[in-house]
């Protein structure tokens, strides 16, 4: 388990086994982070941009 | 050991099982962040990981395609194809392949000015819906519910700029019981099907929009109208189908050629990332 903490509200995140540029939701502030360092136990989030038009599946 | 590239912008929850799923085969997954690479058109791809296979996982759908075009250019398996995921990524191009095979789907027309989208309209009929012809997750589709109101959303479509100019113009479906079918095609099976229910008040059924998923029965008629669709776009891939069940049986909206499966694995029990990757690891060999 790794711990950061949201760069909106600072709340102290936990990620199970996490990967680079993986996605997370902040449980407090609801704000949508991307996993970008990850050292030992410690990940630096940032937040993700705004969503593209030609976003999909 | 087979290596296999997954092509990314975002990892999201179906990623990261695709990934572990990679190394529970004794493969081994290479995550390529699209946002870290620069591609030379006419040189060679010295930039990008050499993988044994790529599976291409892009939330961008115009990066993505880019992606898939040079790597197979050079030689590379990508699944889904570039030619697949070309088809699949534009409306247009998806309802006249599901037409040239005779397989049902809604009456759809463009058009490229407001007036003559009116006129298409009267053909067509009230009430019907509007789509961009790139995009997902139901964003900006809207009911078209008689001529005054489709003029003033054409006219809102043209100030948003080119990509929103053609107007894909679709008769309406009544949905029973307010729901669709989205099925999982992976090589040549289909395995897995999952109503989804729009939410009170919502036209759009995606899950994006806070649709239900519930499970659904792979029945035959889905079976092989699944297996047409993914056939008719390209075939040999993994897909979404969507599927309505109107007054008229069953009908194919649309085909997608990045799929995710988040809501799909837990209502429904099935490993979808692990059948991907078996078909990936397969396509190796």
């Amino acid at each position: 388990m790794a711990r950061g903490n949201c760069p909106e509200c600072d709340a102290e995140i936990e990620v199970d086994d996490p990967v680079i540029r993986e996605v997370v939701e902040c449980p407090e502030c609801g704000a949508e982070l991307e996993v970008v360092e990850i050292e030992g136990e410690r990940v630096k989030f940032s937040v993700v941009e705004m969503k593209g038009e030609d976003w999909g599946e | 050991m087979i290596t296999v590239g997954l092509i990314c912008d975002r990892v999201r929850w179906d990623e990261k099982a695709l990934i572990r799923a990679v190394e529970k085969r004794g493969a081994k997954p290479i995550i390529i962040d699209q946002k870290s690479i620069f591609l030379d058109l006419t040189g060679n791809l010295d930039n990008v990981p050499e993988v044994d296979v790529y599976l291409q996982r892009s939330v961008s759908t115009i990066k993505g395609l880019y992606i898939s075009k040079l790597l197979e250019e050079k030689g590379h398996i990508v699944i889904n194809s570039f030619e697949a995921s070309r088809i699949c990524a534009d409306k247009v191009l998806t309802t006249l392949a599901l037409a040239r095979e005779g397989i049902p789907t809604p009456h759809t027309l463009i058009a490229f000015d407001v007036d003559s989208a009116l006129r298409a309209l009267e053909k067509l009929g009230y009430p019907a819906v509007i789509k961009p012809t790139l995009g997902s997750w139901g964003r900006l589709v809207a009911p078209l519910k008689d001529p005054q109101t489709a003029r003033a959303i054409l006219e809102d479509r043209v100030f948003m700029g080119a990509l929103y100019q053609t107007f894909y113009l679709q008769e309406y479906v009544e949905k029973e019981m307010n729901r669709d079918i989205r099925s999982f095609v992976v090589g040549d099976r289909v395995v897995a099907a999952i109503y989804r229910v729009a939410a009170e008040g919502e036209l759009r059924t995606n899950t994006a929009l806070g649709g239900r998923a519930e499970p659904c029965p792979v029945t035959a008629e889905i079976e092989e109208l699944s297996l047409r669709a993914a056939k008719a776009v390209g075939g040999d891939g993994v897909y979404g189908i969507d599927i309505l069940a109107g007054p008229n049986g069953m009908m194919v909206n649309e085909v997608n050629h990045t799929v995710e499966f988040h809501t799909t694995v837990p209502v429904t029990g099935i490993d979808i990332p692990g059948m991907i990757i078996d078909y990936v690891l397969e396509r190796v060999k």
